[in-house]
């Protein structure tokens, strides 16, 4: 475990380090790229200041409330559309339609309907992140196993165990696989309606810092937005796995 | 006492000039506490007519009764033990937790729901996989396992879609003995669709033959063995081999 963990941080570690040495000899020019001490002196100081901690906050929470609105929607709609052959087929090709639509191209139109606000922030982040989790969702519900329908009728299952029972475990490997995904496009999206609509957060910092020349804490916004990436997507994995321990079992 | 009543029930899918008929007039009746053995050619209708007794499928023509009662639906009253062990378990339960699945939201409660599982589990000398998933265990342990949870529902008929037509030979004779123990000891009537004829001898009180294209009985004999019966002296039986002489030649179609 420990070995492996080295052999991981190797390469980066080695490039940082390589990083490091050509800054310090004047190589590489310190308003594009900082050396990384420097990016690592602007991340302790906005730590220890505290200065870090309101922006990342704001991103976060921002980020989580589209997320948990395009989760909670999406698996619910998900869950209609694909018990319901009428309704997929009505439903599923507009969808499909509507999908690889970026969702960064109607901050605008968001902009224009709810104005510079945080709800507006909200809005096209939970627009941008459903489609993973709902056509996950439909594909979860659609893919039952039909021997499964049939064991529940011959025990006169209600529809509501039926759902409970049968139906909702069948189609969670499915529904967290769209989940996971749709907090990566959450963040990423998160911090686009920062930069584009003057939100508070790291996005914003980001853009300012590049604005002044402050590349250092450029970099920096950068380093935390990675790790918290990282991190949530590291919480996710193990509430995964112990949802889904028969599944990842082996 | 009847214990199915099968009417002139004819089926078909697809409807006008494209339909087709897929059984016609089957008439049978089972007896209450019968081993019905059902066989056939492939494309018989012989898992269809299982499952129209099932109730998960409602016949074109014809009724089927149950005691006094019309099958339109499953009821617990007949469980089901489907050939497709593997599909018919979920996976995501515990082993104790799919037998249990038929007693949850019925008297038994709490610790009790497996301790009752585990019994049943018992029967079918199970007890030591209690806590596995169904893909750790072997085919015909899934099998047993599906045949436990049918159990749980205290069937009155048990219906059997060639359920072990997909284990080997060892292993079938050796569920072929407890189905016939568990359907003596339990009174149950069985309706058994299988397409091995051998087995269907063996186990059956009766054996029916389904011919196809469409599917309808065209043989229906009494097996008169002595019961328990037994791997090694009853398909040594000068009647069993005579009974499979003559079921033999019928399906191959002389």
């Amino acid at each position: 475990m420990l070995t492996r963990i080295i052999l991981a941080l190797l390469l980066p570690l080695i490039l940082l380090a390589l990083w490091q040495a050509a800054a310090g000899a004047g190589m590489l020019s310190p308003a594009y790229f900082p050396a990384p001490l420097q990016t690592l002196d602007a991340l302790t100081t906005s730590v220890v200041t505290g200065k870090l901690w309101g922006p990342f906050a704001a991103t976060a929470w921002r980020m989580f409330q589209g997320w948990f609105a395009a989760s909670l929607a999406g698996v619910i709609l998900g869950a209609v559309i694909g018990f319901s052959r009428t309704a997929r087929e009505l439903l599923q090709p507009t969808l499909e339609f509507l999908r690889p639509f970026p969702a960064s191209a109607v901050i605008p139109a968001a902009i224009l309907i709810f104005g510079l606000s945080n709800a507006m922030a909200v809005w096209v982040i939970a627009f941008g992140s459903i489609w993973p989790v709902l056509l996950s969702t439909l594909h979860g519900f659609a893919a039952i196993e039909p021997r499964l329908k049939e064991v529940s009728a011959a025990l006169e299952m209600r529809p509501v165990d039926y759902l409970r029972k049968v139906a909702l475990p069948s189609a969670l490997p499915d529904i967290f696989t769209g989940v996971r995904i749709s907090l990566s496009i959450a963040l990423i999206l998160a911090v686009v309606v920062e930069m584009q609509s003057a939100q508070p957060g790291l996005g914003q910092n980001i853009l300012l810092a590049q604005r002044m020349y402050r590349s250092p804490e450029l970099y920096a916004g950068i380093v935390v937005l990675g790790l918290f990436g990282l991190a949530i997507s590291w919480v996710l994995e193990r509430v995964e796995q112990r949802l889904l321990a028969w599944k990842i079992r082996r | 006492m009847t214990a199915i009543d099968i009417r002139d029930v004819s089926l078909e899918y697809g409807e006008g000039s494209g339909a087709r008929l897929i059984l016609s007039d089957i008439s049978l009746t089972v007896r209450s506490g019968e081993f019905l053995s059902v066989i056939g050619p492939s494309g018989c209708g012989k898992t269809t007519l299982l499952r129209l007794i099932a109730g998960l499928v409602t016949p074109t023509r014809g009724a089927i009764l149950c005691g006094d009662r019309k099958v339109d639906r499953p009821s617990r009253d007949r469980a089901i033990v489907f050939q497709d062990y593997g599909r018919a378990l979920l996976p995501w339960r515990k082993i104790w937790s799919n037998v249990a699945l038929p007693l949850e939201g019925g008297n038994i409660q709490g610790a009790a729901l497996r301790e009752r599982a585990i019994e049943l589990l018992k029967v079918m000398r199970l007890e030591a996989v209690a806590d596995h998933y169904p893909d750790q265990l072997s085919g015909g342990m899934q099998q047993r396992v599906q045949i436990a949870r049918s159990l749980a529902q205290e069937p009155k008929i048990w219906l059997m879609d060639e359920p072990f037509g997909a284990l080997d030979a060892i292993t079938r004779q050796q569920l072929q003995d407890e189905v016939a123990r568990l359907a003596a000891e339990r009174n149950m009537t069985v309706v058994f669709i299988t397409h091995d004829l051998e087995e269907a001898i063996y186990l059956g009180d009766r054996v029916v033959v389904l011919g196809a294209h469409p599917g309808r009985v065209v043989e229906e004999i009494s097996v008169d063995l002595p019961k328990p019966r037994d791997q090694l002296t009853t398909r040594e039986d000068p009647r069993f081999l005579a009974h499979r002489h003559h079921l033999f030649g019928l399906l191959q179609g002389h």
